[in-house]
């Protein structure tokens, strides 16, 4: 037996590069940008290293860390200083086109809430116990925020959700 | 799932762009959580939080800018004394990147201070020499797209260094909030080292501002109706309760001027 423990920092870094692009696709889904998603995984990260040999689960630590912080970012354009009206702001695209700019744009207009419980539910496929867990909510709230986030993009002009027969 | 459902999940799962390679990103993290563990002991528990903020906040947001780039050696001067009709004008959407040597090898990382400072800043602590604050900023930023002028007002915490000062992250945009109590919150959680919160806020008027918790209510750290004109900012800082979520942010309730508000509902961090 050789007795050698694992370096912790080296199996960090492995984990991170490992599952750094799953977590930045789904902080790209929440945020719509590639700055902010890479912002939103790296301040998941470094609130989440400290936990790292204590947690059993640290992938599902890390995106609870990451949607509790997306959420405490709700009422800001961007992380930080925000104009005091809106007038001339320039529109913040995303640095990469997505392949679906529409259904994007239409997610962008939902509810922060309402946005975060569908990229739980239908992105990452979680179930609605998960993502009530996750979002620390009830799983009523979910179902509540899926059914008018699905139903606002139904409505939505700029795009068209299959109907359910 | 129905067929609406199924819907969204096939558009949504080929919806992302490719992801970045995420080698590196790692040590980062641990050298960003490092470096707050340290300023913590700096600081003597006051704050380290917003340095992580500072430290990948803003070279990111630089990134997001049309021709900006990093820019450690290009500091813009900003005089730290009172001025309420001064206002400074730049084309840069976001303030250019800044470091902070210390005399013990550490490095601050954030943004130098482009805006104008407004009234009297709070000292919140010091760190390797340098007086941390919390100020209040006004800055004008002209779209170099549509050629308008954009005004922002904001809270924010940073360290002086001389007549500059190296922002950390402006946590408070008062004007800007929607609310009809008008209240605005940073911050309450869990600093990384664990024994404390720091709260940031600000209130329309000149109010009391209290804060309630699970063993009743008290006043907040310390207050300040010069800082922004027309407004009661504070700050608040405690030990962190062990039984509370880590995750979330301090169970703590804000009242002032007939108005209260959760921390967890209101408040945001970085």
């Amino acid at each position: 037996m050789s007795g050698t423990q694992p370096d912790p920092a080296e199996a960090f870094d492995a984990f991170v590069t490992a599952r750094g692009p799953a977590l930045w696709r789904s902080a790209w889904m929440l945020t719509g940008d590639r700055y902010r998603a890479e912002d939103l995984v790296q301040t998941a990260l470094a609130k989440s290293w400290p936990k790292f040999e204590k947690v059993d689960n640290f992938e599902g630590y890390v995106r609870r860390v990451m949607v509790n912080t997306y959420t405490s970012w709700w009422r800001r354009k961007w992380n930080g200083e925000v104009p005091d009206s809106d007038a001339g702001v320039d529109v913040v695209v995303p640095g990469d086109a997505p392949p679906d700019p529409d259904l994007m744009r239409a997610l962008a207009e939902l509810p922060r809430g309402q946005r975060t419980v569908l990229v739980l539910r239908y992105f990452e496929g979680l179930t609605e116990r998960e993502v009530a867990d996750r979002m620390a909510v009830s799983v009523g709230t979910v179902k509540s925020q899926a059914s008018r986030g699905i139903r606002t993009l139904r409505n939505s002009p700029l795009l068209t959700i299959q109907e359910v027969p | 799932m129905n067929d609406t459902e199924n819907d969204l999940t096939r558009r949504l799962s080929g919806s992302a762009p490719e992801a970045p390679d995420a080698t590196g990103w790692g040590a980062v993290a641990r050298s960003r959580a490092a470096r707050t563990q340290r300023l913590k002991v700096a600081t003597g528990a006051v704050g380290a939080c917003l340095v992580v903020v500072g430290a990948f906040t803003i070279p990111s947001l630089v990134g997001a800018n049309d021709d900006a780039t990093p820019d450690p050696t290009g500091p813009v001067p900003t005089s730290i004394t009172p001025s309420q009709t001064a206002t400074a004008t730049t084309t840069d959407r976001f303030p250019k990147r800044g470091e902070l040597s210390l005399p013990n090898g550490d490095n601050l990382i954030g943004a130098w201070e482009d805006g104008e400072v407004v009234g009297d800043p709070i000292v919140l602590g010091e760190i390797g020499g340098h007086q941390e604050i919390l100020y209040a900023a006004h800055r004008v930023f002209i779209g170099p797209k549509t050629g308008k002028a954009v005004e922002s007002t904001y809270v924010a915490s940073g360290v002086r260094d001389g007549d500059r000062i190296l922002q950390w992250v402006a946590a408070l945009s008062p004007k800007s909030v929607e609310e009809p109590d008008g209240i605005d919150l940073y911050g309450g959680d869990k600093l990384p080292t664990g024994s404390r919160y720091r709260l940031f806020g600000a209130v329309p008027g000149d109010v009391k501002v209290v804060i309630r918790g699970e063993g009743g209510q008290r006043p907040v750290t310390e207050s300040s109706t010069t800082m922004l004109p027309g407004y009661t900012v504070f700050y608040d800082t405690a030990a962190w309760n062990a039984e509370w979520d880590p995750t979330k942010l301090a169970p703590l309730t804000v009242i002032a001027g007939g108005s209260q508000v959760e921390v967890r509902k209101r408040s945001w961090t970085g």
